[in-house]
């Protein structure tokens, strides 16, 4: 709807109310002005009649007096009856008869006799005798005897009084009188108008007043000059309006007596003739506004409704005019209605699907379907349009000739005032076309854009396109590549014949591959697989090159990474095992022709687990980088340095002088050369490290020994080294050969003699300072079948390198607590204490405390007499779970005592901490206290930093009783050792305890 | 009522037993039962109580009612007499009437000579004046120097205002006509007269204003006179009275003739 138009019609529509208005108004005031002048004529009218009617009143009743008088002169003076001419008179006071001296000379009333009168009083004037009625002046009083002069206010009571000149026959006069009742006009007068109707005056020709039913009017006044006095002189009849001397507006009418000289004036009051138009007016003035506001109400709804309704129907015509604009667009529409039957489809429609709008009019809207969609995805169209009102999407239709094809779909809901869809409205596009360029774009743009560098050239092989990874692989950004040759990446490595070979190529094959060398930005060659492929125009000619290429640096890098591996140690760089035994079967090989001799140096680094266990294995792989980098400049460059794994490093000489002596000596000088080189501190990541090899030779001169043979050699050689105390050199040779043989041996009858049982404890008393024996340490014995009794010096180092350490410490254990709960039951035995030794090995394991809890679980045995002895090598681990886990037990009642105290490291700092119960003081110082004074010092010391931290001490080995005697006199308060008894098997044990009971040897020594 | 009505009875049955041999023989009832009609004393111009209207010379007005409700309980005819205030002493005790009933105000003179059923109406004194009479405003302008008033011969008020009036002049006239004539030719300045002429006046003429005493002036009780002596006509008179007071008979004639202002509330039975 246009704003004019709205503007236009809203003016109208008010100029029309407006209208409406103004002319109801106007009737209105029209009619009531009108009902106003008629109720004014009216009561004109009504005055006039009244006053009409009032004259006829008054002329009648001075007619009837007149005759009445005339009659009464006419029975004679002397006999007249006068009171007869009152009897139905009420307008007379009285009647008399005059004397010829005008003298009342008869009376109905006595008072009136002889009262003078005066003709001249009366009107008209008349000097001689009339036959006229003629009338006085009112006079105040009741009657001729009361008669005064009015005053100057109304009297309570008047007459007029009257005159009549009859002519007798005797043609004599007589003149009788009378007084007027002047009430009885009055009464007659206000019974018909009320006071606040009007007023009704009488008055004479003269203008004086003589009767008024307002009391506030003085009869006899005269009025000359008023209004009714000059119109009476125009005419005997009339009516008008004036303001009376309150200022009310009177409608006045006025009315001269026929016959007499009187005057008759009704003056109704204007004022209240219009009250009740006014009430009226009011009234009809109530009511039509009344009623014109409700019209305007009315008319103000039906405008509003209307204006809705105008603009409605304007945004309804303005939408049809869009919506056929729209319809005819592009665009393929089509409109169904709720039950999705079709009710139209536009021309574009046909265009793009064939179907024609005959065809699909009333159709239900599936003709389209394809097929090609689940249910689902027609389920989620129709939730959207139940939700949203519209859906819009790509759809697979189906065309009239069958094809699908792709659509893009917008469906709108037309929704009616309910919010219920009464229409939809389908708008599509067929998107083949731009689909598959779209896929086109997409899959050159994701070609382009692959992890390969490409770029094309134009025909002169001038660079229009590179992509991300050209960039990433040349270091040539997009903006320094467009408008520059492939000479861009020249590195000169390729002969000028190769670029024409290539050239040659894609001429002929339009194509080329292969690898090549370019340069990066950085200046850096690299070898890159390139493809290149020829792009001809319509003409056959070329038109564009496109390459791609891609970095093969990293391939390269692998190639060479693969050999290495294959061959090469990768922490050191050095030959591998693999290469060394190649290197190893090739010298055979030579030397097997040749005189010369070689030699195989094994060599391993000392304590190398220690380094690894404690600073950690970087520590570790940095050492042995070092150490590649020492042993690899101890040997001539023909020779070749391997490493096998781990801390084993393999020296192989192949170029030796002839001769077993001069070749070992060589050998010889170059193993020494290499103990001194590695002896040398290293930097360790800024730590100085300290580390010696043990070095085992074999020397390569019987070209029947295998490569495997040699290398067991130097194994042995280098095991030799190690046993003969390390930083060593040792040649190989048979016995220790046999040495090794027997060792594997004894680890194979170990394994089997813990199955089998054959291993037993002895027990080694222990004694305080009294010779009480307070208990025993278990020792472990292997009854071995062919060696017999085997000593654990044999074996418990073999047991702690295979790790049967840990079943056979766990045997011990048990045996031990079971040998506790044996004796907890008998008399005399109860109190003995029996210290287990522990391994470090063993201890270590992390459930160590929960199996020592089991024993003594399984075993009922008392914890508070078991000891368990550690060694100092503990504490090369964390020393906070060792802590934590002697805490563990100690809070069982487990007791420890550290062993063989003063041979290892021990930090006063660590001996604090741990929760010891005991130090026991080696048999090595107990041995030389006597002779040595040092060991002497240590024991003493032993014994005082024990006392200090609040410890026992035991000395174990003691043999002498000088010895005895010295550890007592230092304040040692228990031993162990030969003096008092060997280990003892149990049954010894037993025996011994008890007559050692009996006899009490060191009671009976001392 | 049905205990008072065997008394009634019983009592009638008593006189009508007792008393026939002395009074058979003048008794008023006998004489009405003989001739069949009963002789009723009116004032033709007693407004609302005896009037006739002189258009249709019909009778009306409660006292014409009731003394025809009292014919048909005697059963007999009733013959209403023209009478007034000035002859009505004479009437009865002439006999020229059975029973006067127009509202005859009980005084002590009428008292002397008659003999009045029980009150059924009482009035007070009412004065007409003129509309344009500038003396009479109220009642107490009556009583003033100058002031003429006028009463009826033979009315009640005669003597009433004789004795009560100190200033103004008393004017009697012989009929009652003359007083109105007097007041409406200014002769007089008011007329006294009672509630119902009062009544009349104002409905009949245009000319007639009311003066209403300011405070109770001089209440009459009006009832219906008749000759001493004959006790059964009496009783009978009385015993109708009281049955038509009973039976609302007397209330509905005074309602229809809207003299209610001065009907006997406390003696009407009711």
């Amino acid at each position: 709807m246009s704003a004019q138009a709205g503007l236009s019609r809203r003016s109208i529509f008010f100029l029309v109310v407006l209208l409406v208005l103004f002319s109801a108004c106007s009737a209105t005031a029209y009619g009531l002005w009108r009902l106003r002048a008629e109720r004014v004529d009216r009561q004109l009218e009504a005055a006039a009649m009244t006053a009409r009617a009032f004259e006829n009143h008054l002329t009648q009743s001075l007619n009837v007096i007149d005759s009445s008088l005339v009659s009464l002169a006419a029975e004679g003076a002397e006999r007249a009856s006068l009171p007869q001419v009152l009897r139905h008179a009420p307008y007379l006071r009285s009647v008399a008869v005059l004397d010829a001296q005008d003298r009342i000379w008869r009376s109905t009333d006595h008072r009136n006799l002889h009262i003078q009168l005066s003709r001249s009083d009366f009107r008209p004037a008349a000097p001689r005798p009339l036959e006229v009625l003629r009338a006085g002046h009112i006079v105040s009083g009741r009657d001729f005897y009361e008669a005064g002069p009015m005053g100057s206010s109304a009297p309570v009571v008047s007459f007029i009084p009257v005159a009549r000149d009859v002519r007798l026959d005797d043609a004599r006069w007589l003149t009788v009188v009378a007084s007027v009742n002047t009430d009885y006009f009055l009464n007659f007068y206000s019974a018909h108008i009320s006071p606040e109707q009007g007023v009704v005056e009488l008055r004479d020709y003269d203008g004086r007043l003589l009767l008024s039913t307002d009391d506030k009017e003085v009869p006899g006044s005269l009025r000359p000059d008023d209004d009714l006095t000059s119109r009476l002189a125009e005419t005997e009849v009339g009516q008008f309006e004036e303001r009376d001397t309150d200022s009310r507006v009177m409608l006045t009418a006025y009315r001269a007596s026929r016959a007499y000289p009187f005057v008759l004036s009704v003056r109704l009051d204007k004022g209240q003739a219009l009250a009740v138009w006014q009430q009226e007016a009011k009234r009809t003035g109530a009511i039509v506004a009344v009623a014109l506001l409700a019209a305007l109400a009315l008319a103000g709804l039906y405008f509003m409704r209307f204006e809705r309704l105008a603009r409605e129907r304007e945004s309804e015509r303005a939408r049809l005019r869009i919506a056929a604009i729209a319809f005819e667009s592009q665009e393929g529409m089509v409109v169904t209605n709720a039950d999705v039957e079709v009710l139209q489809v536009n021309k574009a429609f046909t265009a793009i699907t064939g179907f024609r709008a005959e065809d699909v009019i009333g159709q239900y809207m599936n003709f389209m379907k394809s097929g090609m969609h689940d249910a689902d995805f027609y389920a989620a169209i129709r939730g959207s349009l139940a939700s949203l009102g519209a859906w819009s999407g790509e759809i697979l239709n189906k065309h009239r000739d069958g094809s699908i094809h792709p659509h893009f779909l917008t469906i709108t809901a037309v929704r009616g005032d309910d919010g219920q869809a009464t229409h939809y409205v389908g708008t599509l596009t067929d998107i083949t076309e731009r689909k598959s360029a779209e896929i086109d774009l997409r899959i050159a743009a994701i070609a382009f854009e692959s992890q390969e560098g490409m770029f094309i050239a134009d025909a002169d092989r001038i660079i229009l396109k590179v992509n991300r990874a050209f960039t990433e692989i040349t270091g040539y950004s997009e903006d320094e590549a467009i408008g520059q040759t492939p000479h861009l990446l020249h590195s000169g490595r390729h002969a000028r014949e190769f670029y024409a070979n290539m050239y040659a190529s894609l001429e002929t094959t339009g194509a080329w591959q292969g690898e090549i060398w370019n340069r990066r930005k950085s200046g850096e060659i690299f070898p890159e697989w390139l493809t290149i492929t020829v792009v001809r125009d319509a003409n056959g000619r070329v038109s564009h090159y496109v390459a791609a290429l891609t970095d093969i640096t990293l391939r390269k890098e692998a190639e060479y990474e693969i050999k290495n591996l294959a061959f090469y140690d990768p922490l050191t760089r050095l030959p591998n095992r693999r290469l060394l035994l190649d290197r190893l079967k090739h010298a055979l090989a030579i030397l097997a022709r040749s005189q010369r001799q070689g030699a195989l140096l094994f060599i391993d680094l000392d304590n190398f687990k220690t380094l690894n266990d404690t600073f950690g294995h970087d520590m570790g792989d940095l050492l042995l980088q070092h150490v590649a980098q020492r042993l690899s400049g101890c040997i001539r460059e023909g020779d070749t340095v391997a490493r096998l794994g781990g801390d084993e490093f393999v020296v192989l000489l192949d170029d030796l002088r002839p001769g077993r002596q001069d070749a070992a000596t060589q050998a010889r000088i170059v193993a020494d050369k290499i103990l001194s080189n590695l002896d040398e501190p290293y930097d360790l990541a800024g730590h100085d490290y300290h580390c010696t090899p043990s070095i085992g030779i074999t020397l390569i001169a019987d070209s029947d020994s295998s490569c495997d043979e040699l290398m067991k050699r130097a194994d042995l050689a280098l095991y030799g080294a190690k046993a003969a105390g390390r930083n060593t050199v040792r040649f190989f040779d048979p016995e220790m050969q046999e040495a090794v043989s027997s060792r594997a041996a004894l680890e194979k009858d170990l394994r089997i003699g813990l199955q089998q049982a054959q291993f037993l404890l002895h027990y080694q008393p222990q004694v305080n300072e009294q010779g009480t024996i307070i208990g025993a340490e278990a020792l472990v014995r292997w009854q071995h079948p062919q060696l017999g009794m085997v000593a654990p010096g044999s074996f418990i180092s073999l047991a702690e390198e295979t790790g049967l350490i840990l079943p056979l410490g766990q045997w011990v254990l048990e045996t031990a607590c079971r040998q506790l709960a044996c004796w907890a039951a008998m008399p005399g035995r109860e109190h003995i204490e029996i210290a287990v030794n522990v391994s470090v090995r063993q201890f270590r394991q992390p459930d160590f405390v929960d199996q020592v809890e089991e024993v003594l679980a399984r075993t009922a045995a008392d914890p508070h007499k078991l000891k368990l002895e550690l060694t100092e090598s503990l504490m090369l681990n964390d020393v906070e779970e060792v802590v934590a886990k002697m805490a563990a037990l100690r809070s069982r009642g487990i007791r420890f005592s550290l062993d063989d105290f003063g041979t290892g490291y021990s930090s006063l700092a660590y001996l604090r901490r741990l929760p010891l119960d005991q130090l026991k003081i080696d048999k090595a110082f107990v041995d030389d206290v006597q002779a040595n004074s040092n060991d002497a010092v240590i024991a003493r010391s032993i014994v005082a930093l024990a006392r200090n931290l609040g410890l026992n001490v035991i000395a174990e080995g003691v043999e002498t009783p000088e010895q005895h005697q010295f550890l007592a006199r230092q304040g040692c308060l228990a031993y162990q050792g030969y003096l008092f008894s060997r280990p003892l098997p149990i049954d010894e044990f037993e025996r011994f305890l008890d007559e050692w009971g009996a006899a009490n040897i060191i009671r009976h020594r001392a | 009522m049905a205990v008072e009505m065997k008394i009634i009875i019983v009592a009638v049955g008593c006189l009508l037993l007792c008393g026939q041999p002395a009074l058979a023989e003048n008794g008023h009832l006998e004489r009405i039962k003989a001739a069949g009609e009963v002789r009723v004393c009116i004032w033709p111009d007693y407004y609302g109580i005896s009037y006739r209207n002189p258009k249709t010379q019909a009778l009306d007005g409660i006292d014409v009612d009731m003394a025809r409700a009292l014919g048909q309980e005697l059963g007999v005819r009733v013959n209403f007499i023209d009478s007034s205030f000035a002859r009505l002493i004479d009437d009865i005790t002439q006999d020229r009437c059975d029973i006067a009933m127009f509202a005859i105000g009980v005084t002590p003179s009428r008292a002397d000579k008659l003999r009045f059923t029980q009150p059924h109406l009482v009035s007070d004194i009412y004065a007409i004046t003129t509309r344009s009479n500038r003396r009479i405003k109220s009642w107490d302008d009556i009583d003033k120097p100058g002031v003429v008033v006028a009463v009826a011969k033979g009315t009640l008020h005669e003597p009433i205002m004789r004795d009560k009036l100190r200033h103004a002049t008393l004017l009697v006239t012989d009929t009652t006509q003359g007083r109105e004539q007097e007041v409406e030719s200014g002769r007089a300045d008011v007329f006294m007269t009672d509630f119902p002429f009062s009544r009349r006046m104002l409905e009949t003429t245009d000319w007639a204003r009311l003066v209403a005493p300011t405070s109770t002036y001089h209440l009459t009780p009006y009832a219906y006179a008749m000759q001493k002596g004959d006790d059964r006509w009496y009783a009978w008179v009385q015993q109708f009275l009281g049955r038509v007071k009973q039976n609302g008979q007397l209330m509905a004639a005074i309602k229809r003739h809207r003299l209610e202002p001065i009907a006997i509330r406390g003696s009407s039975g009711d």
